[in-house]
C-alpha cells in the first residue's frame, strides 16, 4: 500500500517534471532560434528588450510593428539659437511699423510654424516657433534621407513598410519582420528599435449625463474653489493667449457634436479657439469632451479652468503616426501644453515612448502633461514615466471646498517598482473622485456631464499650468521651472503633503501623491512674485546657491528644484544616452539663519522637494549641488522655485 | 538534420508538455479570451450547476455607493422580488443615462414566481474596457459571474477615466434560490 501510493505520487510528479522540463525547452528552443540565429549580424543592444519578446513570439514572415530611433541630427544648439534669435529681431522691427508687418505677414509665416499672426506673439513665443521650424525642417530633411538610404542597404525592405516618419524628432513606425529587424539593428545610421506598443488611446464608453446633487460627485465649483483656481480666475485669468493641446481618444469636431455639446464649446468655436486635426478621426469623443471642458469650457456660469486659451484637439486612435503623429501635430502648431489622458499597461516601464516624450519636451519646449492612470498599486504606464512630463495622478476631494480634507484617491496610479533611479510618479495630484464637468450644466446646454478617474485630474493640471503661462509667458520656454513652480505652489494639504524632517535627507515628495495637490494661487503667488530661479549647470559648475527671505507671516516654506532629463542629443549621437534612464542627479539643501538644515537627495528622478513650517525669520541659503551627470551631456538645465 | 531533430524535440515537448496539463486541477478559471463562450467547469456534484441566463443590459453608469473605490473591482446581488429590485433603486441608477435604459415595468410579481434578477456592479480603471458577462456558476451553494472586460483590437492602452457599470440577467429562480453567496470574477486581458 505505502509503495503504491509511493509509486503513484512519483508517477504525477515525474509527469509534472517533464511537463516542465519540456515546456522550459520549447520557451528555450523559441527563444534561440529565431532570434540568436543570426547572432553574429545583430546588435543587441540596438533591440529594445520588449521587442526581443515580441520577435520571439513571432514567426519569420509575420511583420511586427516597431519604432525605429534614428541617430539624431547634428546641428550646433547656440546655431539655432542664433537663426531663430534673427527671426525674433526680423519681427520686432517690422512691428515697429504696422504697415509693414501687415505686409510682411507671409514671410513671417514662413519663418513660424504655427500659422499665427507674429505681431500678437510674445518674443518666447516666437522664439519657440522658430526654433520649432528649423528643427522640423531639420528632422524632416534627415528622416526622409535615412529612410531612403536603410530602403537602399536593405533590399527586402518596401516602401509599404514604413508607416510614418517624424518630423520633430528621429524616429519612423515600420512593419518588419524579425529579419529585417535583425538587419537594420546593424546599420549604424539606427540607434535603437523598439516595439511600437499601441500608445494610441482607445475611445471610452459614453459618459453619463446628470444634474443630482446628492450623488458623490464633486461638483465644479467645490473643485475649482478646493484648488484656488477659482481664486485665481477671479484676478482675472483665464489663459488668454495659450495653445492648449488635447490628444485623446476622439477629438473635439465641433460641427459634428450634437447640439447640446456643442454649446460647451460654443464660444470656443466662433472665436476661433477650437481647432481640431484634420487627420485624426472622431470616434466617441466623450472623453474628449470631458477633458476638454475642464480646460477651456466656455459654457455656463463656471466655465472651464483657461477659457481663454486655444484649444487644438487630435486623437491617435487610427491616425497615421498614433500617439507619435498626433502630439507632432500639435507640436507643430504651436501648442506649448500637451494633455493627456491617456495611459499604457501598468508597467512602471521608462520605455519608447516615455523616451521620446523625454525628446520632444526638452527640444521642443513643450510641456506634456500625463494622467498616471487608474491602476493604484499596478503601477504606472509608459509614457507616464517620462521624467520631463508632469505626471498627474488623483485626489478624493469629498466635495468639499477645504483643501486639508483631501484624501489619496484609492485607484490612482503611481510608481510602485523598485528602481531608485527612476522619478517619483506622479507629480503630484487633482480632483478626480469623479467630478462634474465645467460648462455641462446651467444656460441649458446638457444636462451635465460627470467624470472621474486620473483623466480628468490631468486637464485641471494643464488648465492650472496654461493660467501660469498666461501669468509668465516666457516660462513657456521653461519646463523644469514649470515643474518646480507648480510642485514649490503648493500650500498644505493634510495627508496628501509632507513634511521635511532637519537633518534628514529624505525627500518631501510622496510615493502616491507626489508633491500633494494642486494650489492655483500658491502657484501664482510664486509666479508673480518672481520667487523662481533657474539655469544651467554646465560642466565644471557643481553649485549654484540662492536666498530668500521668510517673514513671520510665512508659516510654511516649500523649495523644490527640477530639472530636466537632456535627450536633447547632438553630435554623433553613438551613446545611446536616450535609450537608458540615465539623467543627472542634483541634490537641494536649504540652510535657516539658525542654522538648522533641510535636505532632499533623493538619488532618482528630476525633482527634490523641502517643505517645513519655519522656526526662524530671516534670509535662508539654498544650496544645488550637481552629484553627477552622463558624460555626454554635462548640461544640466534647472528651475528652482520657492514658497 | 540539426533542424529536423530540433522539431522532433519540440514536437514531443509539446505533446508531453500536454499531457501534463490533464494532471492538474478539476477545477480551472474560464479562459481569457475575450471572445470566450466556454463556461466555467465546475464539479457535478451537490446539485452544482451552469446557470442559463439572459443578458438583460450592460449600460455605462454614474457612480455610487455600490461601487468600489479601487482600480477595479465588482459585487453582485439576487433579486427575488420586486420590492428587492426597488430597494437596489435601479431605476435611480439607470435613469442618469439619457441614451440608455433599462426597462424595469416588465419585472412584476408574475415575473418574479419563476424568475430572479442577478444584478452586478462593476467598477473599472478605463472607460476603454468593453464589459461581458460571459458565465454564472452554481457550486455548493455559491453563484460566481464571471465577465470579461476587453480592450478593443487588442490594445494596451486606454483612456484614463474610471468607469461603472451595471449589469441585469434574468435567471431561473430555480437553479439560484439555494444560494447563499455570489461573487463576481473579472477576467483581465
Amino acid at each position: 500500500m505505502k509503495f503504491t501510493m509511493h509509486f503513484r505520487l512519483s508517477k504525477h510528479k515525474i509527469t509534472q517534471i517533464i511537463s516542465c522540463f519540456c515546456a522550459i525547452t520549447v520557451v528555450a528552443l523559441s527563444t534561440l532560434s529565431p532570434v540568436c540565429a543570426d547572432a553574429d549580424k545583430q546588435d543587441d543592444n540596438k533591440i529594445s528588450t520588449d521587442l526581443l519578446q515580441q520577435m520571439n513570439q513571432s514567426d519569420n514572415d509575420s511583420t511586427i510593428p516597431v519604432v525605429v530611433w534614428f541617430n539624431d541630427i547634428e546641428y550646433s544648439e547656440e546655431s539655432i539659437s542664433a537663426q531663430a534669435n534673427s527671426t525674433l529681431e526680423t519681427i520686432k522691427s517690422a512691428k515697429v511699423d504696422t504697415p509693414k508687418i501687415s505686409a510682411k505677414i507671409e514671410d513671417f509665416s514662413n519663418l513660424l510654424s504655427s500659422g499665427d499672426n507674429p505681431a500678437k506673439l510674445n518674443d518666447t513665443q516666437i522664439m519657440i516657433e522658430a526654433k520649432r521650424k528649423i528643427l522640423s525642417s531639420l528632422y524632416t530633411q534627415a528622416n526622409s534621407e535615412k529612410i531612403e538610404t536603410l530602403l537602399l542597404q536593405n533590399s527586402t525592405i518596401n516602401k509599404t513598410q514604413v508607416k510614418w516618419i517624424g518630423q520633430f524628432s528621429p524616429i519612423a513606425q515600420m512593419n518588419l519582420t524579425k529579419e529585417q529587424i535583425l538587419e537594420i539593428s546593424t546599420n549604424n545610421i539606427v540607434e535603437e528599435v523598439c516595439f511600437d506598443t499601441p500608445t494610441t488611446s482607445t475611445t471610452s464608453d459614453n459618459l453619463l449625463k446628470s444634474d443630482d446633487p446628492n450623488t458623490v460627485t464633486t461638483s465644479y465649483k467645490i473643485w475649482q474653489k478646493s484648488t484656488n483656481i477659482t481664486y485665481v480666475k477671479s484676478l482675472g485669468y483665464d489663459g488668454s493667449g495659450v495653445k492648449v493641446g488635447l490628444c485623446d481618444g476622439g477629438k473635439l469636431d465641433y460641427p459634428n457634436l450634437n447640439a447640446n455639446k456643442r454649446k460647451i464649446f460654443a464660444t470656443l468655436y466662433q472665436e476661433g479657439r477650437l481647432i481640431a486635426d484634420p487627420n485624426a478621426y472622431v470616434n466617441d469623443p466623450d472623453h474628449a469632451i470631458s477633458c476638454g471642458g475642464i480646460i477651456a469650457a466656455t459654457n455656463g456660469t463656471v466655465p472651464g479652468i483657461a477659457p481663454g486659451a486655444t484649444l487644438y484637439s487630435t486623437a491617435g486612435h487610427n491616425r497615421t503616426g498614433g500617439d507619435y503623429g498626433a502630439i507632432e501635430w500639435l507640436i507643430s502648431r504651436g501648442c506649448r501644453i500637451i494633455s493627456i489622458s491617456g495611459v499604457g499597461a501598468y508597467s512602471n516601464t521608462y520605455g519608447s515612448y516615455s523616451k521620446w516624450i523625454d525628446h520632444i519636451a526638452i527640444q521642443h519646449d513643450v510641456t506634456v502633461v500625463f494622467s498616471s492612470g487608474n491602476g493604484s498599486s499596478t503601477g504606472i504606464g509608459d509614457g507616464a514615466m517620462s521624467y520631463n512630463a508632469v505626471t498627474v495622478g488623483s485626489s478624493d476631494d469629498r466635495n468639499t471646498s477645504s483643501r486639508t480634507d483631501d484624501i489619496y484617491a484609492s485607484f490612482s496610479s503611481y510608481y510602485s517598482g523598485s528602481s531608485t533611479t527612476l522619478p517619483i510618479k506622479p507629480d503630484l495630484v487633482a480632483p478626480g473622485a469623479t467630478i462634474q464637468i465645467p460648462g455641462t450644466t446651467s444656460s441649458g446646454a446638457t444636462s451635465g456631464i460627470t467624470s472621474g478617474g486620473t483623466s480628468v485630474s490631468c486637464p485641471i493640471v494643464a488648465g492650472v499650468i496654461a493660467l501660469m503661462y498666461e501669468m509668465r509667458p516666457s516660462l513657456e520656454s521653461n519646463q523644469a521651472l514649470t515643474k518646480a513652480i507648480l510642485l514649490a505652489g503648493i500650500s498644505p494639504c493634510g495627508t496628501l503633503t509632507k513634511k521635511s524632517t532637519a537633518g534628514s535627507t529624505a525627500t518631501a515628495m510622496k510615493l502616491k501623491t507626489g508633491a500633494g495637490l494642486v494650489d492655483a494661487k500658491a502657484m501664482r503667488y510664486v509666479a508673480e512674485n518672481s520667487r523662481f530661479a533657474s539655469g544651467t549647470m554646465g560642466s565644471g559648475v557643481t553649485t549654484y546657491k540662492k536666498t530668500f527671505t521668510v517673514s513671520s507671516s510665512d508659516t510654511y516654506t516649500r523649495v523644490c528644484l527640477a530639472w530636466l532629463k537632456n535627450n536633447r542629443i547632438s553630435g554623433t549621437h553613438t551613446s545611446s544616452a536616450p535609450s537608458t534612464p540615465a539623467c543627472a542627479v542634483l541634490y537641494l539643501k536649504v540652510v535657516a539663519p539658525d542654522g538648522t538644515v533641510y535636505q532632499s537627495k533623493r538619488s532618482g528622478g528630476n525633482v527634490q522637494l523641502i517643505a517645513f513650517e519655519p522656526t526662524t525669520t530671516g534670509t535662508y541659503t539654498i544650496t544645488v549641488t550637481k552629484s553627477s551627470a552622463p558624460s555626454s551631456e554635462p548640461n544640466v538645465y534647472f528651475g528652482l522655485a520657492w514658497y | 538534420m540539426l533542424s529536423s531533430k530540433k522539431h522532433l524535440i519540440v514536437f514531443v515537448s509539446l505533446v508531453l508538455l500536454l499531457v501534463g496539463c490533464q494532471t492538474t486541477s478539476i477545477t480551472q478559471e474560464p479562459s481569457n479570451n475575450p471572445s470566450a463562450t466556454i463556461n466555467p467547469a465546475i464539479s457535478t456534484t451537490n446539485n452544482n450547476h451552469v446557470v442559463a441566463f439572459d443578458t438583460v443590459k450592460t449600460i455605462r453608469v454614474q457612480k455610487t455607493a455600490a461601487f468600489g473605490n479601487t482600480s477595479q473591482s465588482a459585487s453582485g446581488r439576487i433579486l427575488y422580488s420586486e420590492t428587492e429590485l426597488q430597494e437596489a433603486g435601479l431605476d435611480a441608477l439607470i435613469s442618469y443615462d439619457s441614451n440608455q435604459s433599462i426597462d424595469t415595468s416588465a419585472y412584476t410579481k408574475d415575473f418574479f414566481a419563476n424568475k430572479a434578477l442577478i444584478l452586478l456592479y462593476v467598477t473599472m480603471g478605463s472607460g476603454s474596457y468593453r464589459i461581458r458577462p460571459y458565465s454564472v456558476a452554481y457550486e455548493d451553494n455559491n453563484l460566481t459571474a464571471y465577465i470579461d472586460a476587453s480592450l478593443p483590437g487588442g490594445s494596451t492602452t486606454m483612456t484614463a477615466d474610471m468607469a461603472y457599470w451595471c449589469i441585469l440577467l434574468e435567471v431561473n429562480k430555480s437553479e439560484v434560490s439555494a444560494a447563499t453567496n455570489i461573487a463576481v470574477k473579472i477576467n483581465v486581458p
